[in-house]
């Protein structure tokens, strides 16, 4: 295919290859992660891992580009450059997308390119405020990205790799729990307690349920991880919610004065990321802990209470 | 997949049993997939797949199955998680640390896989040493509070204890520790009772659960169910026995309050009447016995309607099991007032139970305490008293009462004095309750301490009241003497009453009673046909005045009861009622006959067929005191006194019995005879013998025999009579002899006559012999008349040694002996068996006589 897109002019000439400093001994991370919903084992295995080094806040980003052209033909350009870029893109509204970070450094002048080079370039402490984040209607990327560029009528040659950033945050000052009575007059009265608002990404939530009137008769009862992202700015907000993890705490019914305890993994949902409030004013991402309890005729009863997620290490691969 | 409910021809164990396969398919499917991910240690993916494994449990098609069903999906998930526990194992064995597996089971999403899993993996944590025992023990027992469904719940926690059943601490404190291996202490002994009694407690609650939920369900289906499911709950207990092991502090403050608070507070019949049973069968007899007071106060706080009789008498049994076995058991119980406990508790818990504890479940728990009672304290009669008392307070109770009702409205009280007769399981319950210490106390003095034993027997029918009446009786094997005075011996009549009266004691004849003793009110006083007068004033004071000689009607409605009845039987009772003469204490003579005499009134009541058979004892015994009465040279009035008693005594005798008077008679005259000084009671009683005689024996054969037997008495009493008083009953005997039917009775009879018959009279020995021979020789049956003469000769022989006559003198003898020497000869008598047998007799005498020739003066030796 390659090959008969060269013969026609349209092929690439050459190949053009990033390697970034330590690849082998950096960190990754997982972009690509399988929500983490019931009947885990079910779900298919064809979103295949994407992979990408990790990055702290300020971390330099260096390494070298690899030109190798094809056949040892000759290559005509007009200089050979290197972005550094950070972007939001709203997936579904890409005009609404925006470039927050750009910076540029020259690899080669114009001139002809006769054989594979090799140049290396390097990003000082590069600013890269935000985590990478990858949702529904938004994602925020930081990549390199080479450019070729070529004759006026000619495409320039691109080539993109993406690295992964996140930041850690400190332990959060105050975490209060969350207590709450809730219920249905004269049928359901139930009083939730979790120890605390705030979690980290592989936190445990821990909580309590106290059944204080039980007239309906229930099936079971679960607690949902639902993530709320809100994407782009005044009329053009796109708004989608997603249950991200879905933990039954209880099966059956329980009479009036039963107590059932509330043990969740967070780690056990990969597609976790800590919440977000407003990057960028491009996006938010809000995550909320929905207790559901569903009774005989599956109606379904519920109470969504707002949690923070926060970073306390990297997730890593 | 979920099952179709489609198919309409389906029942529903083939429609079970569909479930069930596929069921135990699916965990059989997931199965190999865990063994091949184990193989390849892919532990998260295994974890993920025994997740699938443990979630069978809750699929809809094992939701359709009933318990029993249920447990077969139960045990092969069961077997199939053991596979990654011993892969776990192996690892943490290798130093693997556990706590990742065991938080890494808790992202299963699914609650009841995700428990079974961590019980799993739990299991494995502490097996490891890795984690205290009781922290993993807390921990899952708590978060299994994640399944509220009855069902699953119960299994799942079935699951927990099982797995952690050899896991528990046994150790009492923290210092006993074994810590040579490491430094986590894994707790007590008390981590694991708390952790057991959480588990049972919320097992029991979800197994009471059932019932209410399925209100659409069929509650006959529920309940099997429900039964099914039991044991689980049960094996609890069972793991508590064991963790207590012999240490009776543990149970008494920790095992047993707690348990009972469960049981108490889950106010359901089936479960508390199952668990309560479960305590009385998992713990040792001894702990019993120390906690009977706690155990008696849960039965009092249990629910209405459950089965008591199950729960009491499971514990009494066991008690009285282990009072039998060994002294020192007996002695604990006596120190701890097992009884007392019972006494003072059992009333409660009845009282609380009300109508729902029927009276035969009542009379069971009352068999059994009574059996304890009487294996753990046989000396208490009160005890046993008191067991007899509650019994009669149910049955007043259940049947009405002819108690407390004096205030009541008289239409009321009409209806409570008859009670409902006993239904027949019921009746021989009672009567159980009632022989059990006759045959335990063996004496007939402790019985008669039970002043409820008679009430109780008022309630059974008379054919019951009767046999219990003759096993008291026969229950008093050695006969030691344990009357001492009236009033007990009045005490125990009341007891046998329905021997000695003519029908059923109890409520009706008290009912029907105008005052005074109303058990004797109903007596028949017409079953007495003679000497009425006489005999009133022989009776007790208060009977006597109430009801009248009634009609002869009731006469013969009396008599015609009587023949009804197995005539065997009647006779061998009346000998038993016969024989508590000899329960009666004789050391003082007087006071023996002031007893006998309150003896005889109480056996006056019995009629005269039964007097024939119970006065005959008594009258020996009088004679036996009149004797030693003579030989211990008492007051000489007393033997009178005594003499006159006897005499009395057989006047009570009906005329049917004549015969038998006349004997008692000549006893009586026999025995007046050899103490002395008492000629006229030798001479009334000979003399009221011929009067019976003349008067009421009628057949030839009867009055043969008591005219031998009155001449016999006469030849022993004649030296204690004065002769004018002899010669008048010699010469009534004599005139009687004569007039007898046949010839070889007044042959016999005159021969006997002779012997007694004095020299100086009238009628003297001679003639006797004279008047025999005649009869004698009248006999037409020749072998019958030589045998006769031959009888008369050696009579004559007799009587002419004691030199009463001289039967030589005038050839009597010679003549006799000739005229039998003839017979003999006559050609048709020679050679016969007959004529032996005379020949042999005859030449016996002759010898006899040849020896003492010179005695007989006058007989012509040469003849003979």
């Amino acid at each position: 295919m390659e090959a008969a897109l060269g013969f026609i002019g349209l092929g690439s000439p050459c190949d053009i290859s990033v390697d970034l400093d330590a690849a082998s001994t950096r960190r990754y991370v997982n972009q690509n992660p399988t929500s983490s919903t019931l009947h885990s084992s079910t779900k298919s295995n064809n979103d295949n891992p994407l992979l990408l080094p990790l990055f702290t806040e300020s971390e330099t980003v260096s390494g070298k580009v690899t030109v190798s052209l094809k056949d040892g033909k000759h290559m005509q350009h007009r200089g050979i450059k290197i972005d550094f870029v950070g972007t939001i893109e709203m997936v579904y509204d890409r005009e609404n997308s925006q470039q927050f970070t750009s910076l540029e450094r020259l690899l080669e002048d114009p001139g002809t390119l006769t054989a594979t080079k090799t140049y290396r370039f390097e990003f000082t402490n590069v600013e890269k405020s935000y985590d990478t984040y990858s949702g529904i209607n938004v994602k925020l990327r930081y990549f390199l990205r080479v450019s070729i560029v070529r004759s006026q009528y000619t495409q320039d040659i691109c080539k993109q790799v993406d690295i992964a950033v996140q930041h850690l945050v400190d332990k959060p000052l105050s975490n209060q729990e969350i207590r709450m009575e809730v219920g249905i007059e004269d049928s359901l009265h139930i009083e939730f307690v979790y120890h605390n608002s705030k979690f980290h990404l592989t936190d445990v939530v821990i909580g309590r349920i106290y059944f204080m009137l039980v007239r309906i008769n229930l099936k079971r009862m679960e607690l949902e991880i639902r993530k709320r992202e809100s994407a782009g700015t005044g009329a053009n907000v796109y708004n989608e919610t997603e249950t991200v993890m879905k933990f039954e705490v209880m099966d059956g019914a329980p009479v009036r004065g039963e107590v059932i305890p509330v043990r969740m993994f967070l780690g056990a949902c990969r597609a976790l990321t800590p919440s977000y409030r407003s990057v960028n004013n491009k996006f938010s991402v809000k995550y909320y802990l929905n207790l559901v309890l569903v009774d005989e005729t599956d109606r379904r009863y519920f109470k969504q209470s707002e949690i923070t997620i926060w970073r306390k290490s990297y997730q890593t691969v | 997949m979920p099952p179709s409910h489609s198919s309409l021809s389906d029942t529903d164990e083939g429609r079970e049993g569909r479930y069930l396969r596929e069921s135990i398919a699916s965990v059989r499917l997931h199965a190999q997939r865990l063994r091949r991910a184990l193989d390849a240690d892919r532990l998260d993916e295994a974890v993920k797949i025994a997740a699938d494994v443990a979630a069978e449990l809750r699929s809809i098609a094992a939701a359709e199955l009933s318990p029993k069903l249920y447990y077969d999906v139960y045990l092969s998930v069961g077997a199939e998680l053991r596979v990654l526990e011993n892969y776990a194992m192996e690892s943490a064995r290798r130093g693997a640390p556990v706590l990742e597996l065991y938080e890494r089971v808790q992202e299963t999403p699914l609650v009841l896989p995700r428990l079974y899993l961590l019980i799993t993996a739990g299991s494995v944590y502490i097996k490891s040493q890795q984690a205290a025992a009781k922290d993993v023990l807390r921990d899952l027992v708590e978060m299994c509070a994640g399944v509220q469904h009855p069902q699953r719940g119960l299994f799942l926690r079935a699951y927990l204890s099982q797995m952690m059943k050899d896991k528990l601490p046994d150790v009492l404190s923290e210092d006993e520790h074994d810590e040579d291996s490491n430094d986590i202490s894994a707790g007590t002994v008390h981590d694991s009772i708390s952790f057991v009694i959480r588990n049972f407690t919320e097992m029991n609650r979800l197994w009471v659960r059932m019932e209410r939920e399925a209100s659409t369900r069929d509650i006959e289906v529920l309940e099997k169910e429900r039964l099914e499911l039991r044991i689980l709950v049960g094996s609890n207990i069972a793991t508590l026995g064991r963790l207590v092991g012999s240490n009776l502090d543990l149970y008494k403050t920790e095992v047993l309050p707690a348990i009972v608070e469960q049981i108490v507070k889950c106010n359901d019949s089936i479960a508390q009447e199952y668990l309560a049973d479960c305590i009385a069968q998992v713990f040792p007899d001894d702990f019993h016995l120390q906690t009977l007071e706690e155990f008696m106060h849960m039965c009092k706080d249990l629910k209405k309607g459950v089965n008591m009789r199950i729960i009491l008498s499971s514990i009494i049994q066991r008690l009285s099991r282990f009072v039998s076995s060994s002294s020192e058991a007996k002695h604990a119980a006596i120190q701890t007032g097992a009884f007392t406990v019972f006494r003072d508790k059992l009333p409660a818990v009845a009282k609380h139970q009300g109508s729902s504890l029927n009276l035969t479940d009542r009379l069971r728990i009352h068999v059994e305490l009574m059996n304890f009672t009487l294996c753990s304290e046989p000396n208490r009669t009160d005890y046993v008293d008191d067991v007899l008392g509650f019994t009669v307070h149910d049955m007043q109770k259940f049947l009405g009462s002819t108690y407390d009702h004096g205030k009541k409205s008289k239409s009321f009280r009409k209806i409570s004095t008859t009670y409902k007769p006993l239904i027949t399981d019921d009746e021989l319950l009672a009567l159980d309750v009632l022989t059990k210490p006759l045959d335990k106390f063996k004496s007939v003095g402790s019985v008669l301490k039970l002043e409820n034993f008679v009430v109780l027997q008022n309630f059974l029918s008379y054919e019951n009241q009767k046999a219990l009446a003759a096993r008291l009786l026969l229950s008093a094997g050695g006969y030691s003497k344990c009357i001492h005075n009236v009033n007990t011996l009045k005490k125990l009549f009341r007891y046998v009453a329905p021997l000695v009266l003519e029908k059923r004691v109890g409520s009706d004849a008290e009912a029907e009673g105008t005052g005074g003793d109303g058990m004797y009110q109903k007596f028949d006083m017409s079953t007495i046909t003679y000497h009425h007068e006489y005999l009133l004033a022989l009776m007790p004071v208060g009977s006597s005045t109430a009801p009248q000689l009634e009609s002869s009607q009731s006469l013969s409605a009396d008599t015609s009861a009587i023949s009804e009845e197995d005539t065997e039987q009647f006779e061998k009772n009346q000998e038993l009622v016969a024989r508590i003469v000899y329960l009666c204490e004789d050391e003082n003579i007087g006071e023996a006959l002031s007893l006998y005499i309150v003896l005889r009134q109480e056996l006056i009541r019995g009629g005269g067929k039964r007097l024939s058979i119970t006065l005959p004892s008594l009258m020996f015994a009088s004679l036996r005191l009149a004797l030693r009465c003579s030989k211990t040279n008492c007051d000489g009035d007393l033997v009178e006194r005594i003499l006159s008693f006897a005499a009395e005594s057989v006047e009570l005798l009906p005329d049917s019995s004549a015969l038998l008077a006349l004997r008692l008679r000549l006893h009586i005259a026999g025995t007046a005879a050899s103490l002395g000084g008492v000629s006229r009671f030798v001479y009334d009683n000979i003399s009221s013998g011929f009067v019976a005689y003349e008067q009421h024996i009628t057949t030839s054969r009867d009055q043969h025999k008591a005219l031998q037997q009155i001449i016999a008495t006469m030849g022993f009493v004649r030296d204690a009579l004065p002769e004018d008083s002899f010669e008048a009953l010699a010469n009534r005997a004599i005139k009687h002899a004569t007039r007898s039917l046949t010839r070889s009775d007044q042959c016999v009879l005159l021969c006997m006559c002779a012997k007694v018959a004095p020299k100086s009279m009238k009628g003297s020995p001679i003639s006797c012999l004279m008047k025999a021979e005649e009869a004698a020789e009248c006999c037409v049956n020749a072998a019958e008349r030589v045998l006769l003469m031959l009888d008369v000769a050696s009579c004559a022989a007799q009587v002419h040694e004691t030199k009463m006559a001289n039967v030589c003198e005038g050839q009597f003898l010679g003549e006799l002996m000739k005229k039998v020497r003839e017979i003999m000869s006559s050609k048709q008598n020679k050679g016969s068996a007959l004529g032996k047998v005379v020949a042999i007799r005859y030449g016996k005498l002759v010898g006899y006589l040849k020896q003492r020739l010179d005695v007989f003066e006058g007989l012509d030796g040469s003849e003979l």
